[in-house]
């Protein structure tokens, strides 16, 4: 006899699902013992216990979660319908061995006759096949024999030059069988669309009326994009192709034509190909071709030959080598001079020039060694000898004539460089002849002047350069310092820091000596210490 | 329009077939589903699995969880705590039976008494601060235990074994707790 308290006692336990098998067997036997089992008891128990997660906190699942049950249950119920199919298939051969016997032959072979029969009627519609439906009560199936007539007819349309869309529309509506346009008709639109392309009244206009005619949305071809493009090649290889031609071909046309890169290629590389690779014959547009003149040239050229002659006229002889100052002097002053004679008159140029000729070359022969007499009498004769052929004929008034005149500069440049030469050379011989005359108190404080200046200068290159070397040598001298300071520093730091220990040292050992003398109560011991403290300090 | 159905209807209603009411049901069970199910199994992606079992169960044996005479609310709670724990048992290698349509009929299938008082989740939901203050009202011990019990799915003996107390006093705790949940529910005016 089971306890029914002790069963109450086991309600909560068992809506907790925690009850132990051998309680479990104990409420089933009860309940099969056919006992009043507190049904009522439990259910509130299941109930107070399912409420128990309600105190958690809530979490919500993935939100793919749905879609994924979703597709879950579709699959489930396409393998229970398969289930069913298959269950059914596997049913109905057995049933249909047993109605077949059912059912005369003869009707079958009535009811293909008449459907085949309705086949080969010409005049065959939908609606008839309805109607044979609704009589015979037997749905028909659209056999291939009639497909394949409705396929004939869609291209008897389509090969009719009226075909239109209206009539596939009726045919359509007619035979109730959505036609697909087939690939035939396609190509025919596509015709269609390259004749309209072609018209030269051609559209966008009747573009759009075409597509409305037809129904069909016409994407425009490739064939067609590339007469476009043809088109506006055309346009830009005219003479007379403007931007605004272009803009009234799109108004026309109705069509935004890009101008392509290809074609801008295109052009450039003709021109390329024209030109090959002449710079002269190149035709730059808006560019009017000025036939390049050598007068011209010279023009271009002159400039720099001005800012030549009006530098300073004492810069190349600092910077020459003082060996061939004398001919690079010479050439240049040729050089200079012509352009001072051309602009203007040749005396005043020749005496400025000769002026600052005796100058420079007093200052180099400060410089260099001093001439001998044998070269000094040499000079004398040789400008003797020059002046009397150049002074005698008049050379000036003759000779800057043509040259002014002369048509070829380099000739007239040549003979006035030689002429000059000869003027600056007699000059100086004079010069030097009057100045160890009676002119001597003048020109030596020019000379002087200057050659102190040069000096200076030399003297003052020179004390920079010491001051260089100087300083980079007192830097080296401080570095150097520097550093043997900080090892001298560090050498005494050693020493110093030897010193302590060594002596730290020495008084752990006097202190250690001391200690053992006095732990020790042996006479020999300490004898032997003293004797070993005696031969290390001894 | 499904929204606004209770439980029994939507029950109902997927017996009928009608997704729309089974995706109503999911909507409003989810996350206090899901939640439960996460704390006894742990583990998100098998709470989602076990979440998507028990859906395409209530789909498929709508006919055999007698909504109608049980409470819905416990029912698919029950439903989800003998799926999961199935689920849990299977993943750490206990030898149980092959997981069969019978199978699942006789052990996953709530077994619940026909005298369950009704109980819908908007009500439950609406009552939750006080099914929360019912339950936290009990003593850490007896809340462990009953955890342990629930959650866990330990027996009596089980518990007492791991918190190394006598059999007796688990039963004891066990007891006292539901009936004192009860009298506060009671209190409250829920059950």
């Amino acid at each position: 006899m089971i306890d029914e308290q002790k069963i109450i006692g086991l309600l909560q336990a068992k809506a907790l699902g925690c009850l132990d098998p051998s309680d479990e067997k104990i409420l089933s036997e009860f309940i099969d013992g056919g006992h009043l089992f507190p049904w009522d008891e439990l259910g509130t128990f299941q109930s107070i216990a399912s409420l128990l997660p309600v105190s958690l906190p809530l979490e919500q699942p993935d939100p793919s979660l749905k879609d994924k049950i979703a597709l879950r249950l579709i699959k489930l119920t396409e393998e229970i319908r398969a289930q069913k199919i298959i269950e059914e298939e596997k049913q109905i051969p057995p049933e249909a061995e047993i109605n077949l016997p059912q059912e005369p032959d003869f009707i079958e072979e009535e009811s293909e006759q008449q459907v085949e029969e309705i086949n080969d009627l010409p005049e065959l519609t939908p609606e008839q096949h309805g109607d044979f439906e609704e009589v015979t009560g037997i749905k028909i199936k659209m056999p291939d024999v009639i497909e394949e007539e409705f396929k004939q007819q869609v291209e008897e349309l389509n090969d009719s030059p009226e075909s239109t869309s209206e009539q596939h529309r009726d045919f359509e509506e007619v035979a109730g069988i959505k036609i697909k346009m087939p690939d035939v008709i396609e190509e025919e639109f596509k015709q269609q669309v390259e004749e309209l392309n072609d018209s030269p009244e051609s559209t966008s206009e009747q573009h759009g009326d075409f597509e409305e005619v037809t129904g069909i949305k016409i994407k425009m071809p490739d064939v067609t994009e590339e007469e476009f493009k043809q088109q506006v090649e055309e346009l830009n290889d005219s003479p007379e192709s403007t931007s605004e031609q272009h803009r009234d071909f799109e108004e026309v046309a109705g069509i935004k034509t890009e101008i392509p890169d290809i074609i801008e290629e295109d052009n450039f590389n003709m021109e390329i190909e024209e030109a090959t690779f002449n710079l002269d014959d190149v035709a730059l547009p808006d560019y009017e071709s000025t036939s390049s003149t050598e007068t011209d040239f010279d023009q271009i050229e002159q400039p720099g030959i001005e800012n030549i002659t009006e530098k300073p006229f004492e810069e190349p002889i600092i910077e020459t080598p003082p060996i061939d100052t004398i001919e690079t002097f010479k050439e240049s002053s040729a050089e200079t001079s012509i352009d001072d004679i051309i602009e203007s008159t040749v005396i005043d140029g020749v005496e400025s020039f000769n002026e600052q000729f005796t100058e420079e070359q007093e200052i180099e022969e400060a410089f260099e060694e001093p001439l001998t007499k044998t070269q000094s009498s040499d000079m004398a004769e040789q400008s003797e000898e020059q002046q009397i052929e150049s002074v005698s004929a008049g050379i000036y008034a003759q000779t800057i004539e043509p040259l002014l005149d002369s048509e070829t500069v380099v000739e007239s440049t040549e003979k006035i460089s030689e002429e000059t030469t000869e003027q600056v050379q007699d000059k100086a011989v004079l010069e030097t002849k009057e100045i160890s005359g009676s002119d001597s108190e003048k020109q030596p404080d020019i000379t002087k002047r200057s050659v102190a200046d040069k000096m200076f200068k030399a003297i003052e290159q020179d004390f920079d350069s010491l001051r260089y070397h100087y300083e980079r040598s007192e830097a080296k001298l401080k570095r150097g310092l520097f550093v043997s300071y900080i090892i001298i520093a560090v050498l005494f730091l050693l020493l110093i820091f030897s010193f302590f220990k060594l002596s730290g040292d020495i008084n752990n050992l006097l202190d250690e000596i001391k200690s053992l003398k006095k732990n020790t109560s042996s006479s020999l011991l300490n004898e032997k210490k003293v004797n070993s403290f005696y031969q290390f300090f001894g | 329009m499904t929204t606004e159905l209770n439980d029994i209807e939507l029950f109902k209603r997927i017996l009928n077939k009608d997704s729309k009411a089974l995706e109503a049901l999911y909507d409003r069970y989810s996350p206090v589903l899901f939640t439960f199910i996460k704390r006894i199994v742990n583990d998100t992606a098998i709470a989602d699995g076990v979440l998507a079992d028990v859906f395409v169960i209530i789909w498929q044996k709508t006919s055999k969880l007698n909504f109608e005479h049980h409470n819905p609310y416990a029912v698919l709670i029950n439903l989800c705590r003998n799926k999961a724990l199935d689920t849990l048992r299977r993943a750490q290698n206990i030898e149980l039976p092959e997981y069969t349509g019978d199978f699942e009929d006789e052990f996953i299938l709530p077994k619940l008494s026909i005298h369950t008082p009704q109980n819908d989740l908007s009500k439950i939901l609406l009552n939750r601060e006080k099914i929360q203050f019912a339950i936290h009202s009990l003593t850490e011990a007896q809340q462990y235990v009953i955890s342990l019990a629930y959650y866990d799915s330990l027996t009596e003996s089980d518990i007492a074994a791991k918190l190394n107390i006598p059999l007796l006093t688990v039963k004891s705790k066990i007891r006292v707790a539901l009936n004192s949940i009860k009298e506060n529910l009671a209190k409250e005016g829920i059950q």
